[in-house]
């Protein structure tokens, strides 16, 4: 009888467990419920779009065009942290950037590797749009589907071309013997895949056929990429992807496609004539001529914080006296130039009443101090100049086109303008100097510099006790024209080469 | 003959069945200072016959035969008394971690240590109990051998960072199991638990030891039991401290006004001081420090109840506890109850324990390096600045509002104005139901289910007059999260001795399951003067600053386990010890889920042995070996290592991002844990003590390989790589010194040795920032560049390269292996003296041979900060050519002397020798002798003064040495220096 009771209690026992075993679904074949599975997912059309939301949310990364208390900013502030453009403030910084301020950087740099992902997280984006989006393509939304993957070319090509800025050695079109980084068109989650770097020609040609897909994609779309009007144009158009083609070509020297695809970018997108449309593009209280800019919404920061915290009225750092003063009669940038009052505020540092300029460009949207502010990307200005330089440089007959468009911007930044008769040399410096104006604090200048002198002299305010750079110069021979591979990086990736130098 | 021999008391006192009656035994049981013990077994002949009374008293019926009896009660070491015919005076010591006899606690089943293969530590409750941390956890500290707590923070209800045998993971959870009466309670989470309801803390070391947790049991297990009511009249206690606390010495000495303004002028007068303000300045010396710390107050109150009748007991208390932080606004309030009662009807037992606690922290930001963090601001702000303007009496804001001169935000405003505070709810209830099944003796069937539920209410607002907060009129931000968890274990116990022959063994399944969700908004526009949400102005389009932020989010785990411990006796001398082991985790990839974990232990009692019979040395001596596997949970990749997208927006739009790239082959780390033990006592148990050897190896361990971002954006992906050795050596040692009438003098110590090294990883010599993870060294070992001093010809600072010559130029390349800031030596050394009523006792912890690196230093020495308050020392910095000095020049340019001077912050200037030693507490109690309570109606009565942290000897230069992690980064809200009084008086 015993032996029975044993039996059927062995026998409930194992009922129970065996009920608790069923809750194996309950307890352990568990799903995320605030995430998406991407086993499964992006399962739709309507999905892959919201990849490519994603996609552009990713711009606003702190080390893309977003940043941090005195770091981030990569595309954004950084090439004029890195440049001549700005001075690193002795009584107000937290020396966050200094390595990338003072060119000491290393292979182990924090920022670098920063720098290095930030770029290759948008392309992973844009590369699982195009993963996905042919599959939910039919007949009747083409369109819809070629919106998509345009803008998705776009990005990839706009986000290689973003590394190769900082990264590429040299930036000779047709070199093949000088390396880019890795262009990647596919999205892969392994250990095993390590790609190399391509070398400039490769590279280029990849970008040109990406952005050559996206404008041939977004002439043919189900609604416009932009709303008609509004404020902010915070998608990638095809006039976009005509200002990046337009930059892409001044960098590679091909002065006639930069020329054409500035003026194809400039179609229905006019300089902004009036101090409030000017301002009015940083404020979000004018359209302006903005051809696209990274949106930031309220809440999420801005791509200022490297050098001018908005919120406390602090500068890490403040324009060279070169480029402007508090007076406003010395310098590129003057008092009768609307470009003075959109870029620049008197505020002084804390406990110093004596006048000092601010960048304060992305102070705020409308009266705001918060420091979220939109960053203006590509805008009419720079394809004025990128058509006017290719122009100068093509010479003879160009020439005078360039001047033209040199002139034109000028009568519409400068109150009185008197235009100009230049050539040659003169012409091409003019172009120059009226870009550093321009693009200031756009994320142009170091670039610029590496494209044409390839040498930095920083101003009289370096090495003086106001400014706390430890060095003035970068002489063109620096390895610090190009970043080096993150140490890292190099650590996974045995394929590849490290930059000269490092 | 078959033979009942049970060895969990409480159980035991029931089950004894009658037998032949023939002659009464009466006596008194008490603890040495004369307080009456209730509820200890007495037992005869193996079986249970009685208990004593709440007045100790007992009487009860053995066979004629018997000679003696064993007394015994929980938290007491065994006693055997002789039978002399009168009656009986028992007394019983308490129980040390090491007593042979003891009965250790792995979860709700017990064992007589002798037969225990495992390797444990039991922590007693008295000494948990009886200091004041807001979380038990810190009592722990240098407690027991193996076990390394470390107070990070002396903000009260801070929890302590508690490590068995070492850092296991290196990129996983480290953080040991917490169980209380047989579930899982969240880790470093105790400001609402009170630990006066504990009556036994067990410290579970190896495979053997932690076998029923084998799943989660990888980093150790602390089995935490509350305390049971205890059959007899009713018991009331009434427990209360009362007390300060005070700051640290602060061993980082700043400027003072006149040191300060000099070095300004020094470096170039920057805000532009003429000399007649530059003289008035000097005598400022406005103290900081003072104007933003106090002496905090604690109290605390607990009353409890015991009492029941042999069939129902139970035990109920209320406690109170109200303790000031040492910076202003900041402290603890707790309110706890508890209620917890057995009953045994007929073959069943059932019993239900449930706690709930309230607990509000007042808290200040700690460990950042933030501008506007109170903390920081006491070793910033210029000492020649004030917190108020003395004309005005409000807030000094001479950079602007919010902002000294310096551009530092004011600390005061930032501390008095701000608020940061957070609520805790937390329910732990318990309950169990046990068969004995009446056909055959020792089987029995449990099953234990109990739920833990935390709320925090997490609150920080911001003051629209403070620095930086002006923009947006202010914030607040309130933050909710839940978390649940259950925890069911069942089980068929089989209990029974044939003979020599001793069978315990069951088998088990048990589920844990744990939910989490959470939500919260960020308010702005605090215009009316209120600082809560009737403050908040909800912004819209045509107020966009004011828009609100609000997020909120979820996840869930679960646990399924199978097991069978086994467990088998012969002879009273040889015990083996067999677990099994398959566990199921939701955070592994589909296809491993599930692993086999299992360990094997054996113990020989050689004293037990004919052999040993005779010895004059050993009154007891115990051989035990275990070697097991346990696994590890914690992963880093979070609940879901599979591919997933998470939310993301842009211009207002919601999209999906990339958020993990998942590893659908993610495993369990695994520990294999060694472990050889010996237990003696010798000199008619004078001395006593343990030996532990151990070699714990954890494979597979969690690892984010790292891949190159290029291909997925993502710069590792969760693996399963490597493994990594934990071995060492524990001495825990307790010795009467003296032992006399009225006087008695013990020592009780505990020394840990653990060599911590990383054997294998997938990529060898991984540095980040100023660590390396290299093969062969420990985890945490610092990588740092030597520094040489300053070149006296151009003041640069120097460094030495890997060839030992000196250079000037910084590199990378040139750093070198450090040591590791987790200390590998560590102990406590514990001497209690009692003489008659007075017990007086000191415990001196030390944790020793590590290294930290001071980046609170480095916020003050960095030559680019000197519009802030800086170190002292830097007024010795170089100036002129020829001068001899360590501090470099500040300037960071080329001069006509020398090279560039960038200022370097990985070098070791700031690494500092961490070791520390550390007078954890001092206690002076007075036991009032029974005979002058009786007429009073007070059962027992004792008052104390204890203090702690009374004395910290150290080279680090800061508050406290006594911090986790390779860095010391900045704002340390140091351990608090306490004095207390206290008082127990039991009814």
């Amino acid at each position: 009888m015993y032996n029975k009771i044993i039996k059927n209690t062995i026998v409930a026992f194992a009922a129970f467990t065996l009920v608790q075993g069923c809750s194996k679904k309950e307890v352990i074949e568990l799903t995320p419920e605030f995430s998406l599975d991407a086993l499964s997912n992006p399962s739709s059309m309507k999905q892959v779009e919201e990849v490519l939301t994603g996609a552009y949310g990713s711009l606003r990364a702190a080390d893309y065009f977003g940043s941090g208390s005195g770091t981030g900013s990569g595309w954004a502030l950084m090439p004029d942290v890195m440049s001549d453009n700005l001075y690193e403030v002795s009584a107000e910084t937290l020396a966050n950037s200094r390595a990338m301020a003072d060119w000491i950087f290393n292979s182990s740099t924090g920022q670098i590797t920063s720098l290095y992902s930030a770029p290759y997280n948008t392309i992973a984006h844009a590369n699982i749009i195009l993963r996905d989006v042919d599959k939910f393509t039919n007949a009747n939304n083409q369109g819809q589907s070629n919106r998509i993957k345009g803008q998705a070319y776009a990005l990839r090509a706009m986000a290689h071309f973003d590394l190769f800025r900082f990264f590429a050695v040299k930036y000779d079109r047709s070199s093949t013997a000088d390396l880019a980084m890795p262009y990647i068109k596919d999205f892969t989650v392994s250990t095993s895949v390590k790609p190399v770097r391509n070398n400039n020609k490769d590279y280029y040609d990849n970008i040109f056929a990406d952005l050559n897909q996206a404008v041939t994609l977004l002439g043919n779309v189900d609604q416009a990429v932009n709303p008609a009007s509004g404020l902010t144009r915070p998608f990638l158009d095809r006039n976009a992807v005509y200002a990046l083609l337009a930059r892409v070509n001044l960098y590679a020297g091909n002065w006639a496609d930069a020329a054409t695809a500035a003026t194809n970018a400039l179609n229905g997108r006019p300089l902004a004539t009036t101090q409030s449309a000017f301002t009015g593009m940083y404020k979000q209280t004018d359209r302006g001529e903005i051809i696209w800019n990274v949106q930031f919404e309220a809440g999420q920061s801005g791509p200022s914080f490297i050098a001018f915290f908005a919120t406390s009225n602090r500068s890490y750092f403040r324009p060279a006296p070169e480029v402007a003063t508090a007076a406003g009669t010395t310098g590129l940038i003057q008092s009768n130039d609307l470009r003075y009052q959109a870029y620049f505020t008197n505020v002084p540092a804390a406990g110093n009443p004596t006048p000092n300029l601010a960048i304060t460009k992305y102070r705020g949207k409308g009266t705001l101090v918060d420091g979220n502010a939109n960053f203006v990307a590509l805008r009419s200005g720079e394809m004025y100049l990128i058509r006017a330089e290719a122009n100068a440089r093509l010479g003879g007959a160009n020439e005078v086109t360039a001047l033209a468009d040199l002139n034109a911007l000028r009568a519409a930044r400068i109150t009185g303008y008197t235009p100009v008769v230049l050539t040659g040399t003169a012409l091409i410096n003019a172009i120059a100097d009226e870009r550093r104006r321009e693009m200031f604090g756009e994320g142009h200048r170091f670039f610029d510099l590496k494209r044409t002198t390839r040498i930095i002299q920083r101003g009289s305010i370096c090495g003086t006790p106001t400014s706390s750079a430890g060095n003035c110069t970068l002489a063109a021979t620096a390895r610090e024209w190009a970043l080096p591979i993150p140490e890292s990086v190099l650590g996974a990736n045995k394929n590849l080469v490290q930059n000269p130098g490092y | 003959m078959r033979k009942l021999v049970s060895l969990l008391t409480v159980l035991m006192l029931f089950t004894a069945s009658a037998f032949a009656q023939n002659k009464t035994v009466t006596g008194k049981v008490t603890e040495s200072n004369g307080t009456p013990i209730s509820g200890a077994t007495i037992s005869a002949n193996g079986k249970p016959v009685g208990a004593t009374s709440a007045s100790g008293d007992f009487s009860v019926a053995v066979p004629t035969a018997t000679t003696s009896i064993v007394v015994t009660s929980i938290g007491y070491n065994d006693r055997t008394v002789t039978l002399t015919g009168s009656a009986l005076s028992i007394t019983l010591t308490t129980a040390d971690a090491n007593s042979v006899s003891e009965v250790v606690v792995t979860g709700y089943t017990s064992i007589q240590r002798k037969k225990f293969s495992g390797a444990i530590a039991n922590v007693s409750a008295q000494e948990v109990k009886k200091q004041p941390f807001g979380s038990f956890d810190q009592a722990l500290q240098g407690q027991a051998a193996g076990v390394s707590v470390i107070a990070n923070s002396g903000q009260p209800g801070a929890n302590a960072v508690v490590r068995i045998r070492g850092n296991g993971s290196i990129s996983g959870g480290n953080v040991p199991l917490y169980i209380m009466d047989g579930i899982e309670i969240t880790a470093a989470d105790f400001s609402s638990l009170n630990q006066g309801d504990f009556e036994r803390v067990e410290l579970l070391k190896d495979a053997v030891a932690t076998a029923m947790y084998g799943s989660r049991g990888a980093n150790g297990v602390i089995v935490i039991s509350t305390r049971r009511g205890r059959a007899g009249t009713l018991q009331l206690n009434y427990d209360a401290q009362v007390g300060w606390s005070t700051l640290p010495q602060d061993r980082l000495v700043m400027m003072n006004s006149d040191q300060k303004i000099t070095y300004e002028l020094q470096r170039g007068n920057p805000y532009g001081w003429t000399t007649a303000e530059a003289d008035s300045l000097r005598k400022v010396n406005f103290s900081w420090k003072d104007a933003l710390m106090q002496t905090g107050m604690t109290h605390q109150h607990m009353i409890s109840a015991s009492g029941g009748t042999a069939t129902s007991k139970f035990f109920a208390s209320l406690s109170y506890m109200d303790q000031e932080g040492i910076v202003q606004t900041t402290g603890l309030k707790r309110y706890t109850a508890r209620i917890n009662v057995d009953n045994t009807i007929k073959n069943w037992r059932f019993g239900i324990n449930l706690q709930a606690g309230f607990s509000k922290l007042k808290q200040t930001g700690e460990a950042n390096t933030g501008l506007a963090t109170p903390l920081n601001a006491i070793r910033w702000s210029n000492p020649y600045e004030r917190d108020r303007d003395p004309r005005t009496g409000d807030f000094q804001q001479f950079g602007g509002p919010g902002y000294l001169t310096s551009g530092q935000p004011n600390g005061a405003m930032e501390l008095f104005l701000d608020y940061n505070n957070s609520i805790q709810i937390k329910t732990v209830a318990t309950s169990y139901l046990e068969f004995h099944f009446p056909f055959l003796k020792g089987l029995s069937a449990r099953t234990n289910w109990g739920i833990d539920y935390t709320n925090n209410e997490s609150t920080a607002f911001n003051d629209p007059r403070t620095a930086g907060a002006q923009a947006r009129a202010g914030a607040l931000s309130r933050n909710s999260a839940w978390n649940f968890r259950y925890t069911g274990t069942t089980s068929i116990n089989y209990k029974q001795n044939f003979g020599k022959h001793e069978f315990d063994g069951g088998i088990f399944t048990e589920v844990v399951k744990s939910d989490s969700r959470n939500f919260g908004f960020t308010g702005y526009g605090f215009t009316n003067g209120f600082t809560n949400e009737a403050g908040l102005t909800a912004g819209s389009t045509a107020n966009a600053n004011y828009i609100p932020a609000i997020g909120g989010g979820g996840s869930r785990n679960g646990i399924q386990s199978y097991f069978g411990i086994f467990n088998y006796g012969y002879d009273s001398k040889y015990y083996l010890t067999l677990v099994g082991r398959r566990d199921g985790s939701s955070r592994f990839g589909v296809n491993n889920r599930y692993a086999n974990f299992g360990s094997v232990g054996v113990t020989w009692s050689v004293s037990s042995e004919k052999f040993m019979e005779n010895s004059k040395l050993f009154d007891n001596l115990s051989l035990r070996a275990s070697i097991g596997t346990t696994g590890n949970n914690n992963t880093q990749a979070g609940d879901f290592p599979i591919p997933i997208f998470g939310r993301s927006t842009y211009a207002g739009v919601s999209g999906w991002s990339p958020g993990s790239p998942g590893n659908l082959d993610y495993r369990w780390e695994t520990n294999r844990t060694i472990n050889v033990g010996i237990d003696f006592s010798i000199l008619k148990r004078r001395l006593s003590g343990s030996i532990e050897l151990y070699d714990r190896k954890t494979l597979d361990l969690f690892y984010a390989l790292p891949i190159d971002p290029s291909i997925s954006g993502f710069g590792s992906i969760p693996s399963n790589f490597g493994s990594l050795r934990n071995r060492g050596i524990e001495l825990s040692l307790r010795g009467d010194v003296l032992r006399a009438k009225d006087f008695s003098w013990t020592i009780a110590a505990n020394l840990t040795y653990n060599q911590n090294r990383i054997i294998d990883l997938p990529t060898d010599s991984v540095v980040a920032g100023i660590t390396i993870l290299k093969e062969g060294k420990a985890l945490n070992t610092l990588y740092l560049v030597p520094y040489a001093g300053v070149n006296p010809a151009n003041g640069n600072a120097q460094y030495q390269k890997k060839d030992k010559s000196t250079t000037m130029v910084y590199t990378p390349n040139d750093k070198v292996y450090q040591g590791t800031s987790d200390a590998p030596w560590f102990g406590g050394i514990t001497s209690s003296w009692s003489y008659k009523g007075f017990d007086l006792s000191a415990q001196l912890n030390f944790f020793l041979n590590r290294v930290q690196y001071n980046n609170d230093k480095n916020n003050v020495v960095n030559p680019t900060y000197f519009f802030d308050n800086m170190w002292v020392e830097l007024l010795k910095e170089w100036r002129n050519p020829g001068d001899i000095t360590n501090i470099p020049r500040p300037t960071s340019g080329a001069t006509a002397l020398g090279p560039s001077n960038p200022y370097q912050t990985q070098t070791t200037f700031f690494l500092e020798d961490g070791s520390f030693w550390r007078l954890r507490n001092v206690t002076l109690g007075y036991t009032v002798p029974t005979k002058l309570l009786s007429k009073t109606g007070i059962r027992s009565a004792r008052v104390f003064v204890q203090g702690q942290n009374w004395w910290t000897g150290t080279k680090f230069q800061g508050f406290d040495p006594e911090a986790t992690g390779v860095s010391l980064v900045g704002a340390q809200y140091p351990a608090l220096v306490q004095t207390t009084i206290g008082l127990n008086v039991g009814f």
